[in-house]
């Protein structure tokens, strides 16, 4: 186990470092230098200021030496300055990274319970026809623009029943409802794969007889047939992180809430190419450490479970 | 509805403010009469007497993260300013003249090059330092200087700015080493707004976060949420707002709150659901829902601003030929336009300056639409209609590309209108107006054909226009440019606005650099029971607004 | 691939229709102009938003333009723009897969990890990232919403590789020497292809929707070439006055991604039976 544990561990660092590469090298291929992008705008910068900001950043040097500089800062934790603002780039994202994670989790739990509900229900129910339309609820939900639904949300429970401040408000509310838009996309990839444990899992012999038997079935449900989807599920969850946070960033703007988004917004707008380069970098992290617990646990919850699951969830951009 | 009946009211209640309208009379501009330009100018919803305390919601396109001053060239930015810290001077959107504030009184060198600012006594910031002459100096010196080590670049506006000198407790002498008579309205700007000792002792980074702003206006920095909400609440002892202001005192309202609606279709709503008191960017379809369901619409005009315009930059492919540029400008239906994604609201824009703004000239019959004079040019330019309608000249298409700021509500379809308009003519556009990305690199790229804008322009149009730093046009025209000098130079008025009427025929006849579209006015949705105007720059007056219980 | 509910591939009543839109879609791509008299760029400015009629099924839109007009016209640039994401991900993500599966041990745990560190990549700020500083165009378009399904492909690949190896024809040649390249094309990629043109034409719909949320960001299409994911986000301006500008587009939209994802998994099961 404690081998197993280091080599995920040592993966991991290697997928990190492999992120790096990939955005190190986007950067490098933009059509000119972060600093001159950002300053062109800038009615008062000339190319003197232009030259003094690329070396304090270091774009001025080749780029096998930014390759290793800014390596070594990330490895240090150190995440440089944002060009629009000047702020530290840790700073930026700490002041608002906690109304994303709020906005994420609380649409990664809503999720896997509106996947729970729709597969239940078609284990549950008998008519072909009622379980047909069921069955077709995921791949609608992914379906549907995020931003699309959220405006129509905010239409509906803000301006006509006005039960929701449009502003985020800090109420229960105010972050069930966001979470809740942004759940429909991501349950698609999690009910697909609990279905698809549905439809084996009818299947089989026990459950079968189970049933036969009278059990109750949602007892047969949460006993059989959820168990032995627990496995795969918990995989595919940690695949639909980049749909959540893809989400989150439509979502955020939308319903107008601080967060990752609307701070990822303003960077790309403004072609803050160290707060982007951070961004990505932290996302890929936080990423990485969640697939790194998430294999961790899996076999804990189902040792027939390898890594083997995921293949499915197309909904990748959460639109 | 307007400024001066309630001043008047005002001035013949309050004994203090006819006192101290009297003390300015010296320098100030003479009280309202209506007369100017810009009669009506600042949408105002001032009416009835006030009510004093609670709570005040505006809800404003987005909120901005950077608050440096000399950056406060966005409405975002100066929606705030005007309402947290003072200004030298102040620019009334009625008469075109500059008036008093911090500095009580101003006089001018003969050649424009020396200005002597006597400053208001017993002003403090909100920290308890006073806003002295030396306060007055060491902020004209960063705006003037910038700061290096800081990071801070130049005010764009202060043209040769030399240094400021204390020379007596309440005075200050500012020297330029060239004629600028725009400086002293430059002292009028959002981003010349005065600010604390301890601001100014900060970084780009300090002085860019509003929590660390530290200024004498009537609201002070209360608490925000970052991206989310900024609240300032009333300051108790604030008694010195400018000479135009209706309220002499501090606010009415304890608190105002600043949030944002990125959301397009969403503001109306707000307002109506009560959610906001105001609303800003109300775009034309929600206009009629507004007033259907009882919402009040304030247009606030901008004679602080120019007209909005398409600028061409001279040098790009295709629109350095000025039959080019003559044909675009003249190629559209502009009353289409009005009547199609426009509103009764936008009027046509005769110039580059706004119909309300001092010095405008009319110039709207000199660029009026017609279709076949435009053919005709094209023509000659040697642009003949290819096979799918689009014009060609050696195999190259006809096209263009405009890049706008998404923060207007109405550039945008205005671009989608006259796109199928040009159409018509032969020409392709490219749409890029709203795409904020676009528009970064295409200010900094003299070869990205057309800039859609409208800007502060209280420094003057010589810093958007001339060659230094010229990111509108990118044409250093040499008849512009000592036009641009002969009005930093004039002295009287009259000799001014002489010169002012030959910068737009130059602009928009003589090099045909600018497409006048429509005056720069910004539709805000306004509650019931909420009394608001707002400054010459779109900024609303916080300190004169009130909400009824 | 999962299995849909009867394991039969037959076309069902669902998968028929499915087909009848996508042959829709290809009519519309190849002449517009023969299924709508409007013009998709120049609109009527007396015919401002105008709500879903006989005459306008679709409405009409703030410059009085016909929706479904731009919808059909609009087919062509979708088209493209997902098409190139489709392109993208399927030959990089073919790329990967099959070094990783054919490759040998050393180029699978490299390829691997290139996996890991694409899945965790968050596709979307990269696809920002790109049209942002590209500029919104059918290519930058493409490819920021082709590097988030370069997984996806990827994955497929491999796993199929691995199924197709494991069959008896396959497994009776070694892969190695100068027979890699025609064992590849001749068995094992024909064996793949099957379940990577499904994941193709379900890949589609995933990337018309991608282009439709960056679109909403303000990195769309630019005006006035009409593409669905634009017409869609920014039709959402108007929803309080003219809802038909972004429900109905919206509504056509889904009902094309759903039929995709029917027609995919048919696909799917047909090649693997």
């Amino acid at each position: 186990m404690l081998r197993y544990l280091a080599s995920r561990a040592g993966q991991a660092l290697v997928v990190l470092w492999i992120t790096y590469t990939i955005v190190f090298v986007l950067i490098q291929t933009l059509p000119s230098d972060p600093v001159t992008i950002f300053l062109a705008s800038d009615a008062g910068a000339d190319q003197e200021l232009i030259d003094r900001v690329s070396a304090l950043y270091g774009y001025d040097r080749p780029w096998f030496e930014q390759y290793a500089l800014q390596l070594g800062n990330l490895l240090r934790g150190e995440f440089g300055f944002s060009l629009s603002t000047g702020q530290s780039v840790l700073e930026r994202i700490g002041s608002v990274v906690g109304s994303t994670l709020a906005l994420a989790s609380t649409g990664l739990l809503l999720s896997v319970l509106i996947a729970i509900g729709i597969s239940a229900i078609a284990f549950l129910v008998d008519s072909p026809r009622l379980r047909a339309v069921i069955v077709a609820a995921p791949s609608l939900f992914s379906s549907i623009p995020v931003f699309w639904l959220g405006i129509v949300v905010l239409q509906v429970f803000s301006f006509q029943l006005r039960i929701l401040s449009l502003f985020p408000d800090g109420s229960l509310l105010s972050l069930l409802i966001p979470a809740l838009v942004l759940a429909i996309p991501v349950s698609a990839p999690i009910a697909q794969v609990l279905l698809t444990g549905v439809e084996q899992a009818s299947e089989l012999a026990f459950v079968k007889t189970a049933r036969a038997k009278g059990a109750r079935p949602m007892r047969v449900f949460w006993h059989h047939v959820f168990r032995s989807s627990l496995g795969a599920t918990t995989a595919v969850i940690g695949t639909t992180l980049g749909v959540l946070i893809a989400g989150s960033v439509i979502t955020e703007t939308v319903f107008a809430r601080p967060g990752l988004g609307s701070v990822l917004l303003r960077a790309v707008i403004a072609q803050d190419v160290p707060l982007v380069q951070g961004l990505v970098f932290l996302t890929t992290l936080v990423v990485v450490v969640a697939a790194l617990v998430v294999d961790l646990i899996t076999p804990l919850l189902d040792p027939r479970v390898l890594r083997s699951v995921g293949t499915r969830g197309v909904s990748r951009l959460g639109a | 509805m307007s400024f001066h009946r309630v001043r008047t009211r005002l001035a013949a209640t309050a004994g203090a403010a006819a006192l101290l309208a009297g003390v300015l009379a010296g320098c100030a501009a003479p009280a309202a009469t209506g007369g100017g330009a810009g009669d009506g100018a600042g949408a105002s919803t001032l009416s009835g007497s006030p009510v004093e305390g609670g709570s005040l919601v505006f809800a404003d396109i987005e909120l901005q993260t950077d608050f440096q001053v000399q950056k406060a060239f966005n409405y975002t930015q100066s929606n705030v300013f005007r309402n947290i810290a003072d200004r030298l001077t102040a620019f009334d959107p009625e008469t075109g003249e500059v008036v008093p504030w911090i500095a009580s009184e101003w006089t001018v060198n003969e050649d424009n090059t020396e200005f002597t600012f006597t400053i208001r006594p017993d002003v403090t910031f909100s920290d308890g330092t006073p806003l002295d002459a030396a306060a007055v100096k060491a902020n004209l010196d960063q705006l003037g200087l910038g700061d290096d080590a800081k990071k801070i670049v130049k005010n764009r506006d202060f043209i040769g700015y030399v240094g400021s000198e204390v020379t007596a407790e309440d005075t200050v002498v500012v020297r330029l080493s060239e004629p600028n008579a725009d400086f002293l309205k430059a002292t009028a700007a959002a981003t010349a707004s005065l600010l604390a000792p301890a601001t100014l002792a900060l970084d780009y980074a300090g002085q860019a976060d509003i929590s660390k702003i530290v200024a004498s206006g009537p609201f002070v920095f209360e608490s925000q949420v970052p991206d989310q909400e900024l609240v300032f609440t009333k300051r108790d002892d604030y008694a010195w707002p400018s000479s135009i202001s209706t309220n002499d005192g501090a606010a009415h309202l304890d608190e105002v709150v600043f949030r944002a609606i990125p959301e397009v279709g969403l503001r109306v709503g707000a307002v109506a659901s009560g959610q906001a008191d105001v609303s800003r960017g109300v775009q034309p379809s929600d206009e009629a829902s507004a007033t259907a369901s009882g919402i009040e619409l304030a247009v606030a005009e901008a004679p602080e601003l120019t007209a909005n315009w398409a600028a061409f930059r001279g040098g790009a492919p295709v629109v350095s030929d000025q039959n080019v540029r003559r044909a675009l400008q003249i190629g559209f239906d502009r009353e289409a336009l009005k009547s199609t994604v426009l509103s009764e609201r936008y009027p046509l824009s005769g110039s580059v300056l706004n119909r309300s703004a001092p010095g405008f000239v009319d110039l709207s019959d000199e660029f009026a639409y017609d279709a076949d004079e435009a053919e005709r040019l094209l023509d000659e330019a040697g642009w003949k209609v290819g096979s799918d309608g689009i014009r060609e000249k050696d195999g190259q298409r006809l096209r263009v590309s405009i890049a706008a700021s998404p923060r207007s509500v109405v550039i945008k379809p205005a671009f989608e209108f006259i796109e199928s308009e040009w159409r018509k003519i032969g020409v392709e556009l490219t749409n890029n107006a709203g795409d904020s990305a676009i528009l970064a690199t295409a200010l900094g790229d003299p070869a990205y054909p057309i800039i859609g804008s409208r800007q502060f322009y209280l420094g003057g149009l010589g810093p958007l226009f001339s060659a230094a730093g010229n990111t509108n046009t990118y044409v250093s025209d040499d008849e512009l440019n000592a036009l641009f000098a002969t009005e930093r130079a004039a002295t009287e008025p009259s000799e001014r606005e002489a010169v002012l009427a030959d910068i737009q025929e130059r602009l928009v006849l003589g090099t045909n650099l600018l497409v006048p579209l429509w005056d720069e006015v910004q539709v805000h949705a306004v509650g019931k029971g909420v009394h608001i105007s707002f400054d010459g720059g779109t900024a609303p007056l916080l300190q004169e607004a009130w909400v009824e219980d | 691939m999962p299995r849909g509910i009867g394991a039969l591939p037959l076309p069902g009543p669902a998968t028929a229709l499915s087909a009848l839109l996508v042959l829709v879609l290809v009519a519309w791509l190849v002449v517009p102009g023969l299924f709508t008299s409007y013009d998709p760029l120049v609109g009527d400015s007396a015919e401002v938003f105008l709500a879903p009629s006989v005459a306008h099924p679709f409405g009409t839109d703030h410059l009085g333009r016909d929706v479904l007009a731009r919808v059909i016209h609009g087919t062509t640039q979708t088209a493209l723009t997902a098409g190139l994401a489709v392109l993208v991900g399927l030959a990089l993500g073919t790329a990967i897969g099959l070094a990783s599966s054919t490759l040998g041990p050393w180029a699978d745990a490299i390829s691997m990890r290139v996996i890991d560190a694409l899945i965790a990549l968050p596709a979307f700020m990269v696809a920002l990232f790109v049209v942002s500083a590209y500029g919104a165009g059918p290519v930058s378009l493409g490819v920021g919403v082709g590097i988030g399904s370069i997984v996806l492909f990827a994955r497929v690949t491999r796993a199929e590789v691995l199924r197709v190896r494991a069959l008896d024809y396959v497994e009776a040649s070694k892969l190695a020497g100068a027979g890699y390249f025609r064992q590849l094309f001749g068995h094992i990629l024909p064996g793949a292809a099957g379940a990577l043109i499904a994941l193709a034409v379900v890949d589609f719909g995933a990337a018309v929707l991608a282009v439709s949320a960056l679109g909403y960001l303000g990195f769309g299409t630019p005006p006035p070439t009409p593409e669905w994911g634009l017409i869609i986000a920014e039709g959402r301006n108007y929803l309080a006055n003219a809802w038909w500008m972004t429900s109905l587009p919206g509504t056509f939209v889904l009902l094309v991604v759903v039929a995709l994802g029917v027609l995919g998994r048919y696909l799917g099961k047909v090649t693997r039976a």
